[in-house]
């Protein structure tokens, strides 16, 4: 039986995106077929939230404060600083709908937006006050060891967590930015580029000071690791 | 054999490099075990990085962000949020008229041929306000190139014996920094400054991001990518260019008023 979608938005359990949209199971979608597609799905909501529906960008705060969240505790490397980030995203982006191009996904303008706002927030911020690397503070140091692992094993991964947070520490808010947005978020050098408005050498060679600033730390312990 | 360069190495890492460059770094880090270690050493620092683990949140988080979103948002996206202030510096506002000013600016004045007494429009013995405008810029720009080749000069010359203290070179550079990214956005029409920019902004990164206190090989190293990019002699033309102009300018406004 075919059951008109009953969703806000007119998408239904058939639809591809899997996402917080689907609401009754074994519905079947009204919508045109271009839109069962994330890209369509995402940029039906944009278009929503756009126009004023605000439930359209709850919609979109829902489906990717976790995502953005991620991406703002890597800048950080603080949760509470994430969770500012993660707000402060939301109200700019909310601000900047109307400018949104959507040449890129919903949740890549997203992560720039986050990026520059951690960025901000960073430059604010006496260096060196990130805890990530207190073990007191900061429990993701605590999080790793597996139980599986023997004494010398769990030692030396704590070592070496202990040691990386304090390379990213020691990274600028820009080389943060850009390492994160490279290779743990996987966007292009140009869309970086974009984000934190400076040209490609510059941001590949912010990605190659962190890089070698990481290396430099942490190579003594990979090559025994090893 | 030339080994594969540092920075060249990252990029391979990351998949950054284009096809031709990526076949011969992996062709050259398969004969060559240097560079094959150095390469599994990149490899093996980003891997760790990429593991570093992150606090979750539950499925329920977003609906929580919703709920601290929700009062503050305005009604309509684009209006003025009620209840939060923006996090708004009074440097941003300055910015932004600064980028605004400089780009129409230069969109018209910097590269086109100047006529006779046709710089500096004047009413009176008053100069016009576009008049004002355009020597305000010249003169912005002027003293960034000014500011730009000072800061170079220090470094260059700087003593390399022992460790460099390049602390105050690098505050400097910290601010020259900023006002070079404004100026280049602001710059897109006109490729010749944008390209002394464009070149400019790694190498005040660098600087801006070298630790304070050098080894004399890494002074020299800073250097070499100062004097290889013949940064300073650039810095200095186009400044000398930006000052000419506005002698010319100030000329041609005085003729007239």
């Amino acid at each position: 039986m075919r059951t008109k979608c009953s969703t806000r938005f007119g998408l239904c359990s058939g639809c591809p995106t899997r996402s917080n949209l689907i609401q009754p199971p074994n519905t079947v979608c009204a919508l045109p077929s271009n839109l069962l597609t994330v890209d369509g799905a995402e940029h039906f909501v944009l278009a929503q939230a756009r126009a004023g529906n605000r439930d359209a960008f709850r919609t979109l705060v829902e489906r990717h404060s976790r995502a953005v969240f991620r991406v703002a505790f890597r800048i950080t490397g603080n949760e509470q600083d994430a969770e500012d980030v993660v707000q402060e995203t939301f109200l700019k982006a909310y601000g900047e709908l109307a400018r949104f191009e959507a040449r890129s996904g919903v949740g890549t303008w997203l992560h720039r937006i986050a990026a520059n706002c951690a960025i901000d927030l960073l430059r604010k911020r006496p260096r060196h006050t990130v805890s990530r690397h207190d073990d007191e503070t900061a429990p993701v140091v605590e999080q790793l060891p597996s139980h599986e692992a023997g004494p010398e094993r769990v030692a030396a991964g704590r070592q070496m967590r202990q040691r990386l947070a304090e390379a990213m520490d020691d990274l600028t808010a820009l080389e943060r930015a850009a390492f994160t947005l490279r290779h743990l978020e996987q966007q292009s050098i140009d869309e970086i580029s974009a984000a934190l408005g400076q040209n490609p050498a510059a941001t590949r060679h912010s990605i190659f000071r962190a890089v070698a600033k990481m290396r430099r730390a942490l190579s003594p312990l990979v090559r025994s690791s090893a | 054999m030339t080994h594969i360069g540092e920075e060249q190495l990252v990029a391979f890492a990351l998949d950054d490099l284009d096809e031709s460059a990526a076949a011969q770094a992996a062709a050259h880090a398969e004969a060559c075990g240097a560079c094959r270690a150095a390469l599994a050493d990149v490899r093996a620092v980003l891997d760790k990085a990429a593991a570093m683990p992150v606090p979750e949140r539950d499925a329920q988080y977003g609906a929580r962000v919703w709920a601290v979103l929700d009062p503050v948002l305005p009604a309509r996206p684009g209006e003025v949020r009620r209840g939060r202030s923006w996090r708004w510096q009074p440097w941003m506002a300055a910015a932004a008229a600064l980028v605004i000013a400089v780009g129409a600016f230069l969109a018209g004045r910097f590269t086109r041929e100047e006529a006779p007494g046709a710089a500096a429009p004047v009413a009176g013995h008053r100069l016009a306000p576009e008049a004002i405008h355009e020597r305000v810029v010249l003169a912005a720009l002027g003293e960034h190139m000014d500011r730009t080749e000072r800061t170079l000069v220090e470094l260059v010359n700087s003593d390399p014996g022992g460790r460099v203290d390049i602390s105050a070179e690098q505050v400097w550079a910290r601010d020259l920094l900023d006002a070079n990214r404004l100026y280049r956005q602001a710059a897109r029409g006109t490729p010749a400054l944008a390209q002394v920019l464009d070149d400019l902004e790694p190498v005040l990164l660098e600087i801006a991001n070298s630790p304070s206190r050098l080894t004399a090989a890494e002074f020299e190293s800073l250097r070499a990518r100062i004097e290889e990019r013949s940064l300073v002699f650039k810095v200095r033309v186009t400044g000398a260019e930006l000052r000419a102009r506005q002698r010319s300018f100030i000329r041609g406004g005085d003729k007239q008023s």
